[in-house]
C-alpha cells in the first residue's frame, strides 16, 4: 500500500486514545521478562561495598611480600591476619539489618533471604579465591605439608566466622558490628599469643587435630548459616515492636 | 481481585497483638485507625508476609502470603525504613528495583518517573543521608510503587510530610486505589476521612469497626472516639 493511502486512511480513522485504566489492565496481563535468580546474584554484585572486596584482596600483599622476606614469621603473621577476611564476610551479610533496610527488603519479590544468600555466594568466592592464593604463599617450608598450611588458615577463619555468626543472630543493628570486630580482634590476638606463648606451634602441632579442629568449625559454620538464614525469613518481633 | 485475611492472629508469649482478624478487601482505599499498641503495624506487618501469623491465613486471588509472585504485587512502606549510607536517592530505587524483580532498564525508567512523580528529580543523585525526614518518606513512597504493585501497604505513609505534599499524596493514594488495594494506617484522621472507602478500626488486637465512611457521617474523629468509647463500656 502506498504511503499517501496509508495516511489517509490513518487521517480518516484516527486511533482512540488508551483508556487509563483498560492500559493498565491489559499491561497487567502481559508476561514480564523475570530475573532469574542467576541473573539477582550478578546484579547483587554491583551493590557490594567496593571496600570490603578490596580490603579483602590487599590481605595478599603482606603475603606476597612475606613470602619473600619473612620466611618462618609467614603463617602466624597470616593466620593472625585472616579474622579480618571473615569479619568482614560476615559484615556484608549483615547489612540491612546494620542499616535498618531489612523491613524493606523482606517484602520484596527476591526477599531478604535471597539478598544474603546472594551477598554470601560472592563473599565466599572471593575469600575461597584469597585462602586459594595464600595458602601457597603461607607454606614456609617443605617439611611442612599443604595441608597443614591451610588447616592453620581455615582455623582461625572458621573460628571467627562462627563467632561472628552467632553474635549477629543474637545481637541487632550496629552492636553487632561492634561485638564481631571485638572477637575478631580477640582471634587475632590469641594468635599473636600463641606464637609468642610456644614459638612453633602453628607448625609443631599435629595436622590431624587442625583437620578434626577445622571440620569441627565447619559443621558450626554450616549450623550458624542455617540458622541465619531461617531468621532471615521472618521480622523479628517482640512485645515492644507492636506500634 | 480479592485480599482475604482469614481469622489472622499473632500471638506472642501471653499476649495477643492481633486476635482472629478475617477481612475480605477488594479494590479501594482502607483507612486502618487504631491507638498505639493497638496491633495495626503488627497486622500491615503479616499481610507483607515479613511476620508469620499464628495462626490464619492471608491469600490474594488464591495466591498465599508466603509465595514469591504475592511479594511481587505488593508494594510496602514500613513506619521506619533505613538505607546504605553510601546510597543515592536513585541507587536506592535502582537497588529496591533489582530486588523486585526488575530489569535494569525497566528500572531506571520507572525510577526516573517516580523521583519526578515524588518531586525528588533534583535531589535524585545526592546521598540519602542529605535528604530530610520528608524527602525520606518521599523516596520510600516511591519505591513501594515500583514494581506496579497491586496490594499496597502504607504504614504513615504522610508522617514528615508538609501540608502540600501531604495532599498531593492524598490525591495519589486515592488515584492508586481505583486500581488496586491500598491499605493504609495513619493517626492523621483527616487523611482516611478525604480518602479512605472503607474504615477499619482496630483497639487490643481486635477489629471494632469495619463499614465504609461516608461523607454525610460527618466527624470522623468524633465518630472514631465514640466506637472506642462503645467498645469500653
Amino acid at each position: 500500500m502506498n504511503k499517501r493511502i496509508k495516511r489517509c486512511i490513518r487521517d480518516a480513522f484516527p486511533a482512540p486514545a488508551p483508556e487509563q485504566e483498560k492500559k493498565l489492565c491489559f499491561l497487567r496481563t502481559l508476561p514480564q521478562p523475570r530475573l532469574s535468580m542467576r541473573r539477582f546474584i550478578v546484579n547483587q554484585a554491583a551493590y557490594l561495598r567496593k571496600w570490603v572486596l578490596l580490603l579483602s584482596v590487599l590481605l595478599l600483599f603482606p603475603a606476597m611480600i612475606g613470602a619473600y622476606y619473612l620466611k618462618k614469621d609467614m603463617l602466624w603473621i597470616m593466620s593472625a591476619l585472616i579474622p579480618v577476611l571473615a569479619l568482614m564476610a560476615v559484615a556484608e551479610g549483615a547489612r540491612s539489618e546494620v542499616y535498618g533496610m531489612h523491613e524493606l527488603e523482606l517484602a520484596t519479590r527476591f526477599s531478604l533471604k535471597s539478598v544474603i544468600l546472594a551477598r554470601w555466594s560472592m563473599m565466599g568466592m572471593v575469600n575461597l579465591l584469597v585462602l586459594g592464593v595464600l595458602i601457597p604463599l603461607c607454606r614456609i617450608d617443605e617439611r611442612i605439608s599443604l595441608l597443614h598450611t591451610a588447616v592453620c588458615l581455615l582455623v582461625p577463619y572458621l573460628l571467627t566466622v562462627n563467632i561472628c555468626l552467632h553474635i549477629t543472630r543474637r545481637i541487632h543493628g550496629k552492636e553487632a558490628i561492634y561485638g564481631c570486630m571485638g572477637a575478631a580482634g580477640l582471634v587475632s590476638a590469641a594468635n599473636i599469643g600463641l606464637r609468642f606463648l610456644a614459638a612453633n606451634a602453628l607448625w609443631s602441632m599435629d595436622t590431624g587435630r587442625w583437620l578434626i579442629l577445622s571440620v569441627i568449625l565447619l559443621g558450626g559454620m554450616v549450623y550458624e548459616l542455617h540458622h541465619t538464614i531461617r531468621q532471615s525469613e521472618e521480622y523479628t518481633w517482640s512485645l515492644s515492636l507492636t506500634d | 481481585m480479592e485480599l482475604v485475611i482469614d481469622r489472622l492472629t499473632k500471638q506472642y508469649q501471653n499476649k495477643i497483638a492481633v486476635d482472629r482478624i478475617s477481612l475480605r478487601l477488594e479494590k479501594g482505599v482502607y483507612g486502618l485507625l487504631g491507638s498505639n499498641g493497638a496491633g495495626k503495624t503488627t497486622l500491615m506487618r503479616m499481610i507483607c508476609g515479613i511476620l508469620k501469623p499464628t495462626g490464619g491465613t492471608v491469600t490474594f486471588n488464591g495466591m498465599d502470603v508466603s509465595r514469591e509472585e504475592y511479594r511481587a504485587v505488593l508494594g510496602y512502606l514500613p513506619q521506619d525504613f533505613g538505607y546504605y549510607p553510601d546510597f543515592t536517592g536513585m541507587d536506592f530505587l535502582l537497588y529496591m528495583a533489582s530486588l523486585k524483580g526488575l530489569s535494569r532498564n525497566t528500572a531506571r525508567k520507572k525510577a526516573k518517573k517516580l523521583l519526578e512523580m515524588v518531586n525528588l528529580t533534583d535531589s535524585a543523585g545526592k546521598k540519602i543521608r542529605t535528604y530530610s525526614g520528608g524527602m525520606k518518606q518521599r523516596l520510600g513512597i516511591a519505591q513501594a510503587l515500583l514494581n506496579d504493585p497491586q496490594i499496597i501497604v502504607l504504614d504513615e505513609p504522610t508522617a514528615g510530610l508538609d501540608p502540600k505534599e501531604r495532599v498531593k499524596f492524598r490525591n495519589l493514594i486515592a488515584e492508586l486505589g481505583k486500581d488496586n488495594i491500598v491499605i493504609l494506617s495513619t493517626h492523621i484522621l483527616s487523611d482516611i476521612e478525604h480518602i479512605a472507602d472503607v474504615v477499619l478500626m482496630m483497639k487490643n488486637g481486635q477489629l471494632i469497626y469495619q463499614d465504609k465512611w461516608r461523607e454525610e457521617m460527618d466527624d470522623l474523629e468524633a465518630f472514631y472516639l465514640e466506637q472506642f468509647e462503645r467498645k469500653e463500656q
